[in-house]
């Protein structure tokens, strides 16, 4: 089998504040293989985008990774020196933020940033001229129209979708093995979103590079993912491929979710997933969705739940499954 | 047919964005530009757009908080074109509005109590004596329990702020309920419960709302019939389920191809993908001819010029394209 590009073996990560400490990640797994799309999926809250600052060492000063080990390429880099983690930043990993407005300095033009980007992926020194040329080139590859005049134009001169094409060129330049893209459509319109998915899906099959997508809306991740991961309060609740998870969801927060979805065919939805996530200074004990789920057992808030291959390459964490196996 | 419970005719709504000193011209944000149309008692009208097309100045000009540039507003047969400081108390007791974020339209130094008090003695609908247990049936009809009397915004989620939120603007017993966005902020599991406890009231208290969204999907789950807006204009308006089947102008068939779906099933419901292009134009600068224009993958050399007519090609189903 091929070596992960990404492999976040038993994750554990906190946030000191003035109160305690918050336990947010709670011993996570994530594999993602070259050329593989992998979804991220879950709720406001639930620990997604502090997953992958911490695989990319952006957290916080007062972020903590407590437990675990974070591989790139097969090189463990949970606890790196500075200098060695520029290198491998450089190594052709790449984000794309939620929000492009601040993602983008706002007092430099698009171009200095753009050129910033490319010429600090080089190997060696290159040229202004080759620098600006391969700035145009890339901002055409996102479609953008006019890129001669974009590269002297400030972000705010944009709007939210150029911006994030300006975003996604600067990952671009650098993406040669992973891209990952948290909420990237969240602030956009449907049809800007689904220019700026499409925009992504060919750049990632084009470059055959693995996508990690993080969002919370189901429907995007259905179109744009092979695998999906559902988070619920910084733990794995369940993961199959795409088309498994959307053909029968078995976590009973997976259900939830799906339940909750408004469809086009107009059936109505359920009421929702009553509560809300859990306080991270004082989390449940056992499962962590046990105060939420209407069909919790008596060891749901005692022991915590662990991964279960239920069918082939369908995980899911749920002791109520664990009870159907031993019956078997 | 009975009168309709809100009439909107010629709707207009410009904001000035520039002016210079001493001239008396200046450039106008035309964020409603002409609109009409109608809702029924009992009725439940999505108005959808994406951000900059108007539809939150719709929602804002008719509980009051503009007054509309040019056009009427008539409400149960009475003109309103007045904020709602001019309007008579009967009229502004029957309108009421919930917003986007619960997080700012709420006091965050009150207690949810003296939230739900304030518009109940307000409207001389409780006397100091009854306005708890009026309180606490509020309470029960959002399904919160009496406990949430004492606590402040701050401490309870943002569903339920939401449903605090949509309480208030009930407590004056109103007939129409303006919805600006209500869930847009909130996850989709919470999002349920809102509207289904909104979709409850709506039937128990025999209300109207005026649903402001850019969600499709919930539309097609909660709507009696759907508007599209775009750049202050209606392109399309008809009952939900034609509007669904058989979407006509290509601005709607571009939305709801672009809709992401979670079943198979909703993928034969869409339209064939019309790839989107483009971004919406300033509306300060708004297209000559048919606004969609310079997005429309079909327009033709009349869509740059002439101005479509707003027609109706099945009952209750309009549309302003030259296609059509």
């Amino acid at each position: 089998m091929n070596e992960p590009v990404l492999w976040i073996k038993d994750l554990k990560v906190g946030y000191r504040i003035y109160g305690g400490f918050l336990k947010v990640i709670d011993g996570i797994e994530i594999k993602v293989f070259p050329g593989e799309r992998v979804g991220l999926v879950g709720e406001t809250g639930c620990g997604k985008t502090t997953t992958m600052k911490a695989a990319l060492h952006l957290l916080p000063p007062n972020g903590k990774v407590s437990q675990g080990q974070i591989f790139l390429d097969g090189k463990e880099v949970t606890r790196i020196s500075k200098p060695e983690l520029r290198k491998i930043r450089n190594s052709g990993i790449a984000m794309i933020f939620q929000d492009p407005t601040s993602a983008l300095n706002p007092v430099f033009t698009v171009g200095v940033q753009l050129i910033e980007a490319i010429a600090n992926g080089r190997e060696g020194k290159s040229s202004k001229k080759e620098n600006f040329k391969d700035a145009v080139s890339i901002l055409e590859k996102v479609f953008m129209p006019d890129p001669q005049r974009i590269m002297r134009n400030f972000p705010f001169q944009l709007s939210g979708g150029m911006r994030q094409r300006v975003c996604i060129a600067m990952a671009l330049s650098r993406a040669k093995k992973l891209l990952i893209a948290d909420e990237p459509t969240t602030s956009l319109d449907v049809t800007i979103q689904a220019e700026i998915l499409d925009l992504i899906q060919r750049i990632v099959i084009e470059n055959s590079l693995s996508l990690i997508l993080i969002t919370h809306s189901l429907g995007v991740a259905r179109q744009m993912t092979d695998r999906i991961y559902v988070m619920y309060a910084g733990t794995i609740v369940e993961t199959a491929p795409t088309w498994a998870i959307y053909d029968g969801p078995l976590h009973p927060y997976t259900k939830g979710l799906f339940d909750s979805v408004p469809r086009l065919t107009g059936e109505g939805f359920a009421d929702g997933i009553p509560g809300r996530i859990p306080n991270y200074l004082n989390p449940p004990l056992g499962c962590r969705f046990q105060p939420r789920c209407e069909q919790s057992l008596p060891i749901c808030s005692q022991k915590k739940p662990q991964l279960l291959e239920i069918s082939k390459d369908h995980w899911v964490s749920c002791f109520l499954y664990e009870e159907k196996r031993g019956e078997k | 047919m009975n009168q309709p419970l809100l009439q909107i005719k010629e709707l207009k709504k410009y904001f000035l964005v520039e002016k210079r000193l001493f001239s008396k011209s200046g450039k106008y944000l035309k964020a409603v530009d002409g609109i009409t149309f109608d809702l029924n008692p009992r009725e439940v009208l999505g108005l959808v757009g994406e951000s900059g097309s108007g539809k939150s100045t719709v929602a804002y000009t008719v509980a009051g908080m503009y007054k509309p540039t040019s056009g009427n507003i008539i409400f149960q047969g009475h003109q309103i074109n007045v904020t709602a400081v001019k309007r008579p108390l009967v009229v502004k007791k029957d309108i009421q509005i919930v917003f986007q974020d619960p997080g700012s339209s709420l006091n965050p130094r009150r207690n949810v109590r003296q939230i739900l008090e304030r518009p109940l003695l307000l409207y001389n609908l409780a006397s100091s004596r009854n306005v708890r247990s009026k309180v606490e049936e509020l309470l029960k009809m959002v399904e919160l329990p009496r406990e949430y009397m004492l606590k402040y915004p701050g401490e309870i989620g943002g569903g339920e702020r939401q449903l605090i939120a949509i309480a208030r603007a009930l407590a004056s017993q109103p007939k129409l309920l303006i919805l600006d966005e209500p869930t847009s902020a909130l996850d989709v599991s919470i999002q349920a419960k809102i509207i289904n406890t909104l979709s409850n009231l709506q039937k128990e208290f025999g209300l109207s709302y005026l649903f402001i969204t850019h969600d499709l999907s919930l539309m097609r789950n909660v709507a009696d019939r759907v508007a599209i807006m775009y750049l202050g204009k209606i392109l399309e308006i008809a009952p939900t389920l034609d509007f669904f089947r058989n979407p006509l102008h290509p601005y709607t068939q571009m939305l709801l191809s672009a809709i992401p779906t979670i079943k198979k099933e909703e993928e034969e419901l869409k339209p064939k993908r019309v790839p989107p292009t483009g971004e919406i134009p300033s509306p300060v600068n708004p297209p000559n001819g048919c606004r969609f224009h310079t997005r429309c993958p079909l327009k033709f050399e009349k869509c740059e010029i002439d101005e479509p007519i707003f027609k109706e090609v099945a009952s209750g189903h309009w549309v302003s394209c030259h296609l059509i």
